[in-house]
């Protein structure tokens, strides 16, 4: 009874809701006043209160009472973290890597993405593009230490060609290094998404505006960006995520206490615990939730300017 | 095609690990867990003298164990524990072959022939074979063919391994040899059960059936078992013995396990914690189960015990001790063992911290979140761990009320134990290593710097006009050793205020640079009487290093007084306790706290008074020497009634070996290293992260990847990022 | 024009594919390599000299994994755990999470956009975070040491939620309507109508949640203590410091994940084409 050629008309994209492909169309929501969505909703919400909400909660309460001594301490927790120098070094560089390495990947992986897009060969390499991510963490780390070790081989090469050696892992070059490593993972998979949505434009729109005499780059700005918006939104965000998963490989690679270019966030969180400073701990939760929050919202705002989920 | 051709291979490869799988799906080690309320193995002593060269126990009904030593003139004789316990010797009256001096390692086969080796009057190794009817027969060998086990199989037949690695078989009537197979690399022990034959090495189990004269695959079972005995200890030693039907008995220092050959599991019956097979002083050799379902075990100072299952013995615990440590200590098993015999209706819980895998901050954390969540244990041994936070949180209870339930102040070094008693006890170190230098007579006893020591080193080396054997000396292979020696000796002096003195880093770092520079002149750290490999030479200065156990202080006090090997010129060296210009330290270890959220505080205490008890600290581990006063005179005073030396090895500079004996101490000496101790008033301690951090910058430094400046400077902003925190 | 463009463009496909591969198959071609060989790569890391590892065995040879798959029970305890846990916490995340997805995407209820962007917060919490709470509250629960403990919280991973929600957003409102009409339930709804058309979220979500759980380190090294529970994923560090035993159980670790990517490329491939065929 459900026609299938509709769907196809409809090209669903997987990461976007194409709203914007055909704009006369509006989707209708059901309006259901008779609660009829809480038994989808229920496990996954109750599990999630559980394990994620409650103990943010937790960690909010600890942030303004004292963990050893109980008693209520108001701002002061907030207080020592904003004054303690090691969570200031932390949160610049967790700041820069995210503003460097985020907009480099995504930027990076568009392109490659559109290039790619005219070849036919596409399909073939697409396992190949998501290898990186299925490469375990300690493999990753032996990788690393192979190649970026004082005595890696990196600094063969280039004690063979002259250049001195570079101690990759100890000086501001760690840094390039740990971008390089999120670049290299994400890469793949980061295109293929890309892929995807941009392959899920219609063929129809494209040629409506070749006709209309838009050349290949008035295409582009036109029609294919503004098309993979939603797809963009979701990309952003879990590239966002996988930029707090080069903690374990640098935690790995150097230990809890790096090169200060690589001391991120998780590197403090892990030694505060370590340490006990609970304390600490919730209040820089707390920050980092409001900076994160902010950030999404302002996410949100940018992208869903037309409203329509 | 493709989705199909991926589908078909990754079936293909999922169905054959899970064939590969099936065999061992299900295996597992059962560790003895104390369900049932009552019945366990209890160990009594046997009443021996000491059997120091005995051989494996015999696997016949009656005799049991075979020391075949001299008694009376030239005669044999044999020594043997009866069914009942009973402990007998015997002449067994056979004249020994002349020019035999001394026997070792002897077996006795179920009809009585006796297989042991002996040396000869010119100091050869020889095998001798005396039949049940006592006719002596020496066995003709290739020049130098050593045997380095051998046994007797149930039905008689004598099997042996050779120096070259070969299984073999002597026929006891033509004394022929018989060469069965071949391994690849040197087993460490030959056990025969039934019709098979085990033989291990640290690279795995080999398995010879004699009725079918092929190698057999192991169970995977026992090498699982295997692997855990042997990884843990590096080599500890171990015995496989017979059971009834178709089991099989592995001893060790873990405990008695069982295993049905052939089957997927391999069960404790015995936990080496909680007696002496998991003692340091009583290593086990070799291992016996009676038909009655009891074990002999015998062990390397010759003592022999029994362990005998009793249905009475009650199993209920009335509390728990939970206990946390990072690394496992021997003197804190030593003192399990102890406490156990004395409290057994209380359970103790050890808790090993740093497992496979876990990083130190991962086993941190572990401890962290254990406290956190209620779960804090009750006694914690803080070596490596960050004590210093540990107080400030208030994790830690204050000992001084406590403190007079333990021995008497002047039973023990309380400068060392009570060292940290600034505004309240929070820790008590059981255990400490001080610091010796080590050179000719005429050079010590100036006081000066490590900087000139190095300068006077380097000095007499090049008057000497360097040395021959350069190329061999790889001082790259021991930066590990030197920058841990440096961390030990003056790690208090890194940090000043608070904050790393990055000067005093770069000039221990600069220094020892320059002198291991210059080949066979080395500061190296001895830390048992098998450390000293580099070289001797009659530089100024040869040696410093922490001596941590009782061997240790003998060697380094008169160390070197007498050479019996190939030089004939007598070295004498000097030693002073202490550092010039770091004077009165000692490097604490073992050092206990009670946790103040843990609910077993008066078990944790008594737990501290065995600790500091005689019994546990006269035990000489090489952790450290003891607190108690009485432990260490006995210490130092154990080999006065013996002729008993040790000996160490040292390389000198033209590559020869060269044979030191030591012997021990006299009254001088005695009260030197007591008046030493103390007066030890500066503790080296440094946090396992402090510590990391200067020990790898530092072995980068020496091997000439980074200069001192750079490993300083390195060093200075991890801990400042640390201080930061 | 367009010949210099798709040269440009393979030559640039081949650079990546260069650059991505690399890593994996310097991990594949060393784990070939037998212990003398390996040395070349590794001994100068601990020493003096540079890292030169072959890059082509000289003499290939199988012994590193055989010594993981003949000679290691552990590999297969530690295997079958990983598979194990995975596919528990993706059978799990399948029940709960698609509905909850639906749920957002095709009803309109109050608070329905806060709830969400609540979850992509919650999403993006480092693990540091609600370590100790949660630590505690297994703890309490008993469940610590077990094997739930990795399964629970990872089954009720906002995650999934949040990829499905995109796929399920695109399903045209019209044939629901008609279903709706039709008289089918809304649970009829779902698996008729959402669970074909969001095939991809769907795919998407458990190839990645796949990944997730199968490189998953942080969690069972705090909640886990027995090793005979551990996942592969914490059996490597075990091994101890770059040998080849090493090197042959990362590239074992790499190959499910690699099949369970090829086996999913499929339905994200039927997306494409489906997309691709014109009107």
């Amino acid at each position: 009874m459900i026609s299938v050629e509709k769907t196809k008309k409809l090209s669903p994209a997987v990461w976007g809701c194409n709203t914007s492909v055909l704009p006369q169309e509006k989707r209708k929501k059901r309006k259901t006043g008779d609660k009829k969505y809480i038994p989808f909703l229920l496990p996954s919400l109750a599990g999630v209160c559980l394990f994620v909400a409650v103990p943010f909660a937790d960690s909010l309460r600890r942030s303004v009472f004292g963990t050893f001594s109980g008693r209520f301490c108001g701002a002061d927790n907030y207080k020592a973290v904003l004054d303690n120098a090691a969570f200031r070094l932390a949160v610049k560089n967790t700041a820069l890597f995210t503003a460097v390495c985020l907009p480099l990947l995504i930027v990076l992986s568009l392109m490659t993405a559109l290039i790619l897009s005219r070849l036919k060969a596409v399909r073939a390499i697409r396992s190949v593009l998501l290898f990186p991510l299925a490469v375990p963490t300690a493999a990753m780390v032996l990788i690393w230490r192979l190649l970026f070790d004082d005595h890696g081989m990196i600094n063969g090469m280039l004690d063979d060609a002259g250049i001195g050696t570079v101690h990759f892992l100890d000086s501001k070059a760690a840094f390039a290094v740990l971008a390089a490593s999120y670049i290299w993972k994400n890469l793949g998979y980061t295109v293929l998404l890309w892929l995807t949505g941009i392959m899920s434009i219609s063929e129809s729109l494209s040629e409506a505006a070749a006709v209309d005499g838009a050349g290949s780059f008035g295409t582009l700005i036109y029609i294919i960006l503004p098309n993979l918006r939603p797809a963009a939104y979701t990309i952003t965000i879990i590239s966002f995520l996988n930029s707090f998963k080069v903690f374990r490989e640098a935690y790995l690679v150097a230990g809890a206490y790096p090169h200060d270019s690589i001391y991120l966030l998780q590197h403090l969180f892990n030694n505060w615990f370590a340490n006990m400073e609970l304390d600490k701990i919730a209040a820089a939760t707390v920050m980092v939730f409001a900076v994160i929050s902010a950030a999404v919202s302002l996410l949100r705002r940018v992208w869903d300017k037309e409203a329509s989920t | 095609m493709l989705k199909k051709l991926s589908a078909v291979i990754a079936a293909a490869l999922l169905a054959a690990a899970c064939t590969g799988c099936s065999d061992t799906k299900g295996e597992k080690t059962k560790d003895l867990s104390a369900e049932a309320s009552k019945g366990r193995y209890v160990e009594e002593d046997i009443q021996t003298e000491e059997l120091w060269n005995a051989g494996e126990f015999a696997n016949s009904d009656d005799t049991c164990f075979a020391d075949v030593s001299f008694v009376g003139e030239g005669n044999m004789g044999r020594k043997h524990i009866l069914g009942d316990g009973a402990f007998t010797a015997e002449d067994m009256g056979i004249v020994l072959p002349d020019g035999i001096e001394q026997m070792y390692d002897g077996v006795i086969s179920p009809e009585g022939d006796i297989f042991t080796g002996c040396i000869d009057s010119d100091g050869n190794f020889k095998y001798l074979l005396v039949t049940k009817d006592g006719e002596c027969r020496l066995m003709e060998q290739e020049k130098d063919q050593l045997f380095f086990s051998y046994e007797f199989s149930a039905d008689g037949r004598l099997f042996l391994i050779s120096g070259d690695y070969e299984l073999m078989e002597l026929d006891t009537s033509t004394l022929e040899l018989k060469k069965l197979c071949t391994f690849d690399e040197s087993p460490d022990t030959l056990d025969i059960v039934g019709d098979l034959i085990f033989c291990t090495s640290v690279e795995g189990i080999s398995v010879y059936d004699i009725s079918t004269n092929t190698m057999k695959e192991p169970d995977s079972a026992l090498v699982s078992l295997w692997k855990q005995v042997i990884t843990d200890s590096d080599k500890a030693p171990y015995d496989i013995f017979a059971g009834s039907d178709n089991d099989l008995y592995l001893v060790c220092q873990y405990g008695i396990y069982r295993h049905t050959i052939g089957g997927n599991i391999t069960e404790q019956i015995v936990d080496g914690l909680y007696n002496s097979l998991g003692s340091a002083d009583d290593t086990v050799r070799f291992g016996r189960a009676d038909k009655d379902g009891s074990f002999y075990i015998s062990f390397m100072n010759g003592e022999i015990r029994h362990y005998r299952y009793d249905p009475d013995a009650v199993n209920e615990f009335i509390s728990t001790l939970d206990i946390y440590t990072l690394n496992s200590s021997q003197t804190l098993s030593a003192a399990v063992r102890a406490f156990t015999k004395v409290h057994p209706e209380i359970k103790i819980d050890l808790n090993i911290g740093m497992k496979d895998g876990m990083t130190y901050e991962d086993a941190v954390k572990e401890l962290t979140a254990q406290i956190m969540s209620g779960n804090a244990p009750d006694l914690i041994m803080l070596d490596g761990l960050d004590k210093e936070n540990l107080e400030e949180k208030g994790m830690l209870l204050d000992l001084s009320e406590i403190r007079t339930q333990w021995q008497p102040e002047d039973e023990l070094f309380t400068n060392i134990t009570e060292y940290n008693s600034d505004g309240g006890l929070y820790s008590v170190a059981c255990r400490y290593a001080i610091p010796v230098v080590m050179g000719k007579k005429e050079q010590l006893g100036n006081s000066y710097t490590y900087d000139e020591m190095v300068k006077q080193s380097l000095e007499s080396y090049s008057k000497k006009g360097g040395v021959a054997n350069e190329e061999e000396y790889e001082p790259e292979s021991f930066a590990n050793e030197y920058t841990e020696l440096l961390t030990q000796l003056y790690g208090n002096k890194m940090i000043k205020d608070g904050k790393p003195d990055e000067a005093a880093i770069k000039e221990y770092l600069e220094s020892t640079k320059e002198l291991i520079s210059k080949p066979c002149l080395g500061v190296y750290c001895f830390e048992n009487e098998y450390g000293a490999n580099a070289a001797v030479n009659d530089a100024t200065v040869i040696a410093t290093g922490m001596a941590d156990n009782a061997a240790d202080m003998c060697y380094s006090v008169n160390a070197l007084e007498h050479v019996t090997s190939v030089r004939d010129e007598r070295e004498e060296c000097d030693t002073i306790l202490g550092l010039p210009d770091n004077p009165n330290t000692f490097r604490p270890v073992c050092e206990l706290g009670i946790c103040a959220s843990g609910e077993n505080r008066d078990a944790a205490a008594e737990f501290i008074k065995t600790m500091l008890s005689d019994e546990v600290q006269y035990e000489d581990t090489s952790e450290g020497l003891p607190v108690n006063c009485e432990s260490l005179d006995k210490q130092l005073a154990k080999y006065d009634d013996t002729n008993m030396t040790s000996q160490v090895m040292m390389v000198d500079d033209k590559g020869m070996e060269l044979m030191f004996t030591v012997r021990s101490t006299d009254e001088e000496e005695r009260a030197m290293i007591k008046s030493y101790i103390s007066g030890a008033d500066t503790p080296v301690r440094l946090d396992a992260m402090t510590e990391s951090a200067v020990n790898e910058a530092g072995a980068c430094c020496l091997n000439g990847d980074i200069s001192p400046d750079e490993a300083a400077a390195r060093i200075r902003s991890k801990l400042e990022l640390k201080m930061k925190e | 024009m367009k010949k210099a463009g798709s040269i440009f463009g393979y030559g640039i496909c081949t650079a990546l594919c260069i650059v991505i591969v690399f890593p994996v198959f310097l991990l594949a071609v060393l784990s070939l390599q037998d212990g003398t060989e390996l040395l070349k790569a590794v001994s100068p890391l601990s020493g003096n000299g540079f890292s030169r590892p072959d890059m082509i065995p000289l003499y290939p040879s199988v012994e590193n994994y055989t010594q993981i798959l003949l000679f290691s029970p552990e590999y297969y305890t530690v295997f079958w755990n990983s598979a194990g846990m995975t596919a528990a916490v993706l059978i799990s995340q399948l029940i709960i999470a698609v509905p909850a997805a639906w749920a957002f995407a095709r009803f309109e209820f109050r608070f329905r956009k806060v709830l969400f962007d609540i979850y992509v917060l919650l999403m993006l919490l480092p693990f540091q975070v609600t370590m100790l709470s949660q630590f505690i509250l297994l703890d309490k629960t008993h469940l610590l040491d077990t094997r739930a403990a990795i399964i629970l919280p990872a089954a009720f991973s906002a995650f999934p939620v949040f990829l499905m929600y995109r796929s399920f957003c695109s399903i045209p409102a019209e044939m629901i309507d008609a279903a709706r009409i039709d008289g089918a339930g809304e649970w009829r709804i779902l698996f008729g109508i959402g669970l074909p058309l969001g095939r991809n979220g769907i795919t998407a979500a458990l190839v990645l949640g796949f990944l997730d759980m199968w490189n998953m380190v942080e969690q069972p090294l705090t909640f886990l203590k027995d090793k005979r529970l551990y996942p592969l994923s914490l059996y490597l560090p075990m091994l101890g410091k770059l040998s080849g035993s090493m090197i042959a159980a990362s590239a074992g670790t790499l190959i499910p994940a690699a099949l369970v990517f090829i086996i999913g490329q499929d339905s994200l491939e039927s997306g494409i084409v489906s997309s691709a065929v014109k009107e």
